[in-house]
């Protein structure tokens, strides 16, 4: 196809005010919309905009067919990693003669990445588009031929310069030339260019900066463009330049030592499906069959990557001994202890423990990917720990294992002795150290999911939920005492008692009925006795437990009564709230040793400033009970 | 059939690809009279456009889209619905 341009009067570049001034901004405009003009515009900007300060990267692109679109997706993919890319394409069929020319301007250009993208089709066609008229022996030679000049391609670029080379390998044929014999021949066009991708590996596998772009497995994903092929010799579809400048990009980090070392795994609903503090060793989803099919195929994905080099480490609230058990006794663990490298099992903010795992291992923030189910974890660590890569699991466990898979920042792992030498330390338990979270930025993020809380008294509708909490609750549970429905609804008639629960939201949208604060008669008169504290463990830790001791406290008071009085009874999985009431302002009374105190009226619990907004129940009841 | 927000859209993508203020391009936009529309960035506007709409342009037409008028009349005959169905997503013309 021919395209006649005149060259008269032409109207020049103009601005165009809808495309964004800046390189951040430039990047996040093409992510919001991935199409190839806001690629072919954002990438004309960039050069105008880039920060001087960005590393410049150099890239040559050797090519015998039309790659052009691949520049401006280079670019964009480049700023997105905080390159500086620069990308120059050489002739359409000189790549053998500029890298075997000392003065070419492969050379003067000084490239940093070379990309060798060559067409089979162009490069042999004859071995591509008329296989069966060549004898075995011919195919033999053509192919030979083909290895040998990207062989020599690459020896020139080495004994000239020292940059790094990503060689694009070659499309299967689209078709089988041979029908249904393609598939058993071992002499068949797709065995024969299955075995050229296996030498160009070999090229690659011997040379530490000899990569291979994997465009076998791309052109099978996405299937080039027949029609753009054959009238331009231009095959890339947006989905294909997508992937390819993916991995450019993925290659320009691993050189730069960008990539990331830590995989930090959360434990319940990541490594198991189900809340190991609850639901017991037998209880959570780990096995052979679905559902914990998929958690052992998160696992396996993470061992893997461990024997690769990336580091393991856990970051989970749970009681540690709760999983040491797993690690220890369940027989679908895939990863045991050993495989871990740092952890911290604890009810401390992930913020907090991600860099106690950093300093642990002696690497930085930017070093670690966390994983974890909990939208709200993963938002807080982005929010306070930029720096950390944060992946948020997806809801449909058949997307687990690749969720952990498909990372594309493990490239090129190197850890040194010295990091393993940490490693070793934590593991005899001589390196741990805490890092305190300050305050006023957790704070700011509490404040900026707009919680809200209700509490309100237990009615007919809510009776079932609170029933089912006190069944199964068992971390954040002050006396675990499990009530049915029944009972519950008998103990609210009593005089003196009042049920109350709890609801939250945020932005991140509604919790639910989370906790469940009951109140009876105390041993004295004017004493009301908290008979049951619990809260869901999906809310812990934003302060959800001060919003129900606060209302606890105004309901007493409302009833009558003038003190509250709060038992702890011990059970193998609520160390986690030993101190719950003398941490709240509760006191030790004399002669009492099994619980604490609070008089009310003077200083009763607060509600935390981040809530927008906490709903009470009417005090219809006030002074009708305390006798 | 062409609503003003599909036009703009069009407009969008020739400024973005061509390099030109979305406001300044009228039927009279043609590969005569614009700076950067060569044979290879036609082949990245049709793309685009094709990528924007879910159409698809036969290789005839691939030639013929030369000017912002042509490639809009084309544009609205693939996007005319046909017994009240739009152009499929894959682009595939509806016949």
């Amino acid at each position: 196809m021919v395209i006649a341009a005149g060259d008269d009067s032409k109207v020049p570049a103009q601005v165009n005010v809808a495309i964004p001034g800046d390189a951040e901004s430039l990047v996040a405009w093409v992510v919001d919309k991935p199409t190839l003009s806001r690629y072919l515009a954002a990438a004309r900007r960039l050069r105008m905009v880039t920060p001087p300060d960005w590393p410049r990267i150099r890239v040559a692109v050797l090519r015998n067919f039309t790659v052009e679109p691949l520049d401006a997706y280079a670019s964009v993919k480049g700023a997105a990693a905080g390159f500086a890319v620069d990308v120059r394409i050489g002739g359409y069929d000189t790549s053998m003669r500029d890298s075997l020319t000392a003065g070419s301007w492969l050379f003067e250009y000084q490239p940093d990445v070379v990309v060798i993208a060559l067409s089979l089709e162009n490069l042999a066609p004859t071995l591509f588009n008329r296989y069966l008229t060549l004898s075995r022996s011919q195919a033999s030679e053509a192919a030979e031929q083909t290895v040998s000049s990207i062989r020599r391609i690459v020896a020139a670029i080495n004994e000239r310069t020292t940059a790094t080379i990503a060689i694009h390998n070659f499309a299967l044929p689209r078709n089988a030339p041979e029908g249904l014999a393609e598939a058993t021949s071992t002499t068949s066009l797709t065995s024969r260019v299955r075995a050229l991708n296996q030498e160009l590996g070999a090229i690659a596998s011997g040379m530490g900066n000899v990569f291979i772009v994997d465009f076998e497995r791309i052109a099978e994903r996405s299937p080039i463009d027949a029609r753009n092929w054959l009238a331009a010799r231009a095959p890339f579809t947006p989905a294909i330049l997508e992937q390819l400048s993916d991995v450019y990009a993925r290659i320009l980090k691993a050189r730069a030592g960008r990539s990331r070392k830590v995989l930090v795994l959360d434990c319940d609903g990541t490594l198991w499906g189900g809340v190991i503090g609850e639901d017991h060793i037998g209880g959570i989803r780990l096995g052979d069959s679905y559902p914990g099919i998929a958690y052992v195929g998160l696992q396996e994905a993470a061992l893997n990557l461990s024997k690769r080099g990336v580091l393991l480490a856990l970051c989970s609230a749970n009681n540690e001994a709760d999983v040491d058990e797993v690690f220890d006794h369940h027989p679908s663990m895939v990863l045991r202890k050993s495989d871990i490298s740092a952890k911290r099992v604890n009810w401390t903010n992930k913020a907090t423990n991600l860099r106690a795992i950093a300093s642990d291992l002696n690497v930085g923030l930017d070093s670690l990917v966390f994983v974890d189910d909990d939208p709200h974890q993963c938002e807080m660590v982005r929010s306070l720990l930029p720096m950390v890569l944060v992946v948020q699991l997806p809801a449909e466990l058949s997307e687990l294992r690749a969720a952990i898979e498909s990372l594309d920042c493990f490239d090129a792992v190197g850890v040194t002795d010295e990091d393993r030498r940490r490693v070793e330390l934590y593991r005899n338990e001589q390196a741990r150290q805490a890092a305190q979270e300050s305050a006023s930025t957790l704070d700011e993020y509490y404040r900026s999911l707009g919680m809200t809380a209700e509490v309100r008294r237990i009615d007919h509708i809510s009776a079932t939920r609170i029933a089912q909490l006190t069944q199964k609750t068992n971390q954040f549970n002050l006396t675990t005492r499990r009530y049915t429905t029944e009972e519950l609804t008998q103990l609210a008639r009593q005089p003196g008692v009042e049920i109350l629960s709890i609801r939250v939201s945020d932005r991140f949208g509604d919790a639910g009925l989370v906790g469940v604060a009951i109140v009876v008669r105390g041993a004295d008169a004017g004493e009301a006795e908290i008979d049951t504290f619990l809260l869901s463990c999906r809310v812990l830790g934003r302060g959800v437990e001060d919003v129900l001791l606060h209302a606890t406290a105004i309901q007493a008071e409302a009833l009558g009564y003038r003190r509250l009085h709060g038992t702890y009874a011990a059970t193998a999985r609520n160390q986690a709230v030993s101190t719950f009431y003398p941490d709240h302002g509760f006191s030790r009374q004399p002669g009492d040793d099994s619980g604490w105190s609070l008089m009310l009226g003077d200083s009763d619990p607060s509600v935390p400033a981040w809530f927008a907004s906490v709903e009470l129940p009417t005090n219809a009841q006030a002074g009708a009970a305390a006798g | 059939m062409m609503g003003d927000a599909e036009e703009l859209s069009l407009k969008q993508i020739l400024a973005e690809v061509f390099e030109l203020d979305p406001s300044t391009i009228d039927n009279t936009t043609s590969i005569e009279n614009v700076e950067l529309w060569d044979s290879l960035q036609h082949f990245s506007m049709i793309v685009s456009v094709e990528q924007e709409f879910g159409v698809r342009f036969s290789e005839d037409e691939m030639g013929e889209l030369v000017s912002y008028e042509r490639l809009r009349s084309a544009l609205a005959a693939k996007l005319k619905p046909t017994n009240g169905s739009p152009a499929k997503p894959d682009g595939q013309r509806v016949s």
